[in-house]
């Protein structure tokens, strides 16, 4: 013990202490017991990632399946221009912006620009668009790859 | 095995960056707890120049830092200043017993954090930045651009946790998630046995050591840490800055003040919170020293985190983009059902769970003991600061709670232990009077007399002395 510390007993009256060291110990009990339940939980020792969302960074949260989806599209492509994706209608603000923060991280420095088909602006500066099948129509841009349900375009050179 | 050893140098050449900066002012402290304060000196200061730069615009290297250590250690040289470390472990059995059962649950969530287990918060704020300092060495235009394509989450936070990630990043060559989840494993850990050693130091190795294994499996701090948020950091800013303003208090002497300082700049460039650490222990300590007669120039070192944070408030200011936390735009009825709601969600925190409950307990009985003014006064000054947000949030008040309350509150977990068990247990005695057998002394009783923190005389022949330590009558 350090030469200035002092024991508890010599500070503290003998009920107080008691009482005191009491709690202490059941919240040390409490709290390994409830350390031990939550990592045998799907964020715990062994993080559970369901099939099909691990291309996410971290723990998986709704929009997961698009990221890996997406992910799985972006590699191998070296090229540095900028991607969209047009996510549906009525998507989630909260999972839109978590989708896009996610290809951020992952494509980076690669940009990805996420949007909805009401917001969707000029097309001009993306070398890919992915998008569900139908959003994207016109003569300019043809399917290249289809994964689990969504479409990469390229423009027609 | 490899990375192993970067990662261990990163962390080394950080602890002897602060190290060396620490001895250049004669700050450096003694044993875990001094190595705790160099580490995290080497970390404000890696924040501040890596602040400076970006907003300067230049590119950061890892070379400019290990420049820094060499310049810092050749100057360390002439002017004889060592970075020794003595480390004591303790002689009691179960204390050791007890430390080496702390290791257990830190090594398991060392374990998963290899497989990246980061929250929301530790991505998105955090480790999104390290990964663009670690490709373009500096924030570019595109991330402070309101809309910009870079502009992510909290931009206007201090950069302390995003350097440092990138700083790991680049030892293991890769911005890897992983590493992030890590390094909150490893800040959990220097906050562990930051708790023992401030216990350790009031109340004894055994109550200190039993306190440690309970903040080690303390699921709010353990496993928000590992998934890289940085309220463990703010957590650590806190115990050990209460515990050196308690040692500055004590014994008067300015260099406990400077550690004090570093601790608070280190909560201040970690996250917003941090302002509020340092506003609130600051403010205690300037309180209490000012009743206990201090020279106000021995608190120099309280206002570092606003000198070192400074730059980068200017900074964000002029571009605009700090958030707003607060708005007044209430009426008293609304603010009312927040004042409700807040009291609600932490009441049925702290009441509907077994790992809260007892801590109630804890805290309570040492707000009934009432021993450290000044812990007590930074706590309650902090946890007011805390209130206000929820209470005045522009958001949604529900939302805020939701997402932030249990680990923000968790944060004060350590040093509310730290003040109820070791803060208030150190009674203090009236001060005898001053002597005239030693005059130069009496001028440091003079200084200490409102406290009391003066050594009992055990004989006419002995002298007096100034007891630095609060627990000491």
């Amino acid at each position: 013990m350090d030469r200035r510390a002092r024991p508890l007993s010599e500070l503290w009256p003998r009920a107080l202490r008691f009482f005191a060291i009491a709690l202490l110990i059941g919240w040390c009990v409490a709290t390994a017991w409830e350390f031990g339940r939550r990592m045998r939980g799907p964020a715990g020792l062994f993080v559970f990632r369901t099939p099909g969302t691990e291309g996410a960074v971290g723990m998986p949260l709704p929009g997961a399946h698009l990221v890996t989806t997406v992910r799985a599209m972006l590699a191998g492509h070296d090229d540095s221009r900028p991607w969209l994706l047009v996510v549906p209608s009525g998507t989630d603000p909260f999972v839109a912006t978590y989708i896009r923060y996610q290809l951020a991280y992952i494509a980076y420095p690669r940009r990805v620009d996420v949007a909805t088909p009401e917001n969707v602006g000029g097309l001009g500066a993306y070398a890919s668009v992915v998008a569900l099948p139908g959003v994207l129509s016109g003569d300019e841009w043809r399917a290249v790859e289809g994964r689990d349900g969504w479409v990469r375009y390229e423009r027609v050179r | 095995m490899m990375i192993a050893v970067k990662l261990a140098l990163a962390y080394v050449a950080i602890w002897l960056l602060g190290a060396l900066a620490l001895a250049h002012i004669g700050a450096r402290g003694r044993g875990i707890l001094g190595v705790v304060a160099d580490f995290a000196a080497g970390v404000v200061l890696l924040a501040f120049v890596g602040s400076i730069a970006v907003i300067g615009g230049i590119r950061l290297s890892p070379l400019a830092i290990y420049g820094l250590v060499l310049v810092l250690g050749a100057a360390a040289t002439i002017r004889r200043r060592g970075v020794r470390v003595s480390l004591e472990l303790p002689e009691d059995r179960i204390a050791r017993l007890l430390l080496v059962a702390i290791v257990l649950p830190i090594g398991l969530l060392a374990l998963s954090a290899l497989d990246d287990r980061l929250w929301w918060d530790g991505w998105a704020i955090w480790v999104l930045k390290a990964r663009i300092l670690f490709n373009e060495g500096t924030l570019p235009s595109e991330y402070f651009e309101r809309g910009g394509w870079l502009a992510f989450s909290h931009t206007d936070y201090p950069l302390a946790v995003p350097l440092l990630n990138w700083w790991l990043f680049h030892h293991v060559g890769a911005p890897d998630p992983a590493v992030a989840a890590l390094a909150g494993t490893i800040w959990h850990a220097v906050l562990v046995f930051t708790v023992v050693g401030v216990l350790r130091d009031r109340v004894g190795d055994r109550v200190a050591a039993l306190t440690g294994l309970g903040i080690a499996c303390f699921w709010p701090i353990a496993f928000f840490a590992s998934g890289g948020t940085a309220d463990v950091v703010i957590a650590l800013a806190l115990v050990g800055a209460l515990w050196e303003m308690d040692e500055g208090l004590a014994s008067g002497d300015a260099s406990a003040f400077w550690r004090s300082g570093v601790f608070l700049a280190l909560g201040a460039m970690a996250k917003t919170e941090g302002l509020a650490v340092a506003v609130a222990v600051g403010g205690a300590a300037a309180l209490l020293a000012w009743r206990r007669t201090l020279r106000p120039r021995r608190l120099l070192g309280c206002a570092l985190p606003f000198a070192i944070v400074a730059p980068w408030l200017v900074f964000t200011k002029a571009l605009g983009i700090r958030r707003p936390y607060f708005t007044l735009d209430l009426t008293a009825a609304e603010l009312l059902d927040r004042a409700v709601l807040f009291a609600k969600s932490v009441g049925t925190m702290v009441f509907g769970s077994a790992s809260w409950l007892p801590l109630a307990g804890i805290i309570g009985v040492g707000i009934l003991r009432d021993r450290s003014h000044a812990g007590w006064l930074a706590l309650g000054g902090y946890f007011t600061a805390i209130a206000m947000t929820y209470l005045l949030t522009p958001d949604d008040p529900l939302w805020l709670i939701d997402t932030s309350l249990r680990r923000v509150l968790a944060a004060c977990v350590p040093a509310a232990l730290y003040v109820s068990l070791g803060g208030a247990a150190a009674p203090f005695s009236p001060a005898p009077a001053p002597t005239a057998v030693n005059s130069d002394r009496a001028l440091d009783r003079d200084e200490l007399s409102g406290q009391g923190r003066t050594d009992d005389l055990e004989g006419s022949g002995k002298e007096i002395g100034v007891v630095g330590h609060a627990g000491a009558t």
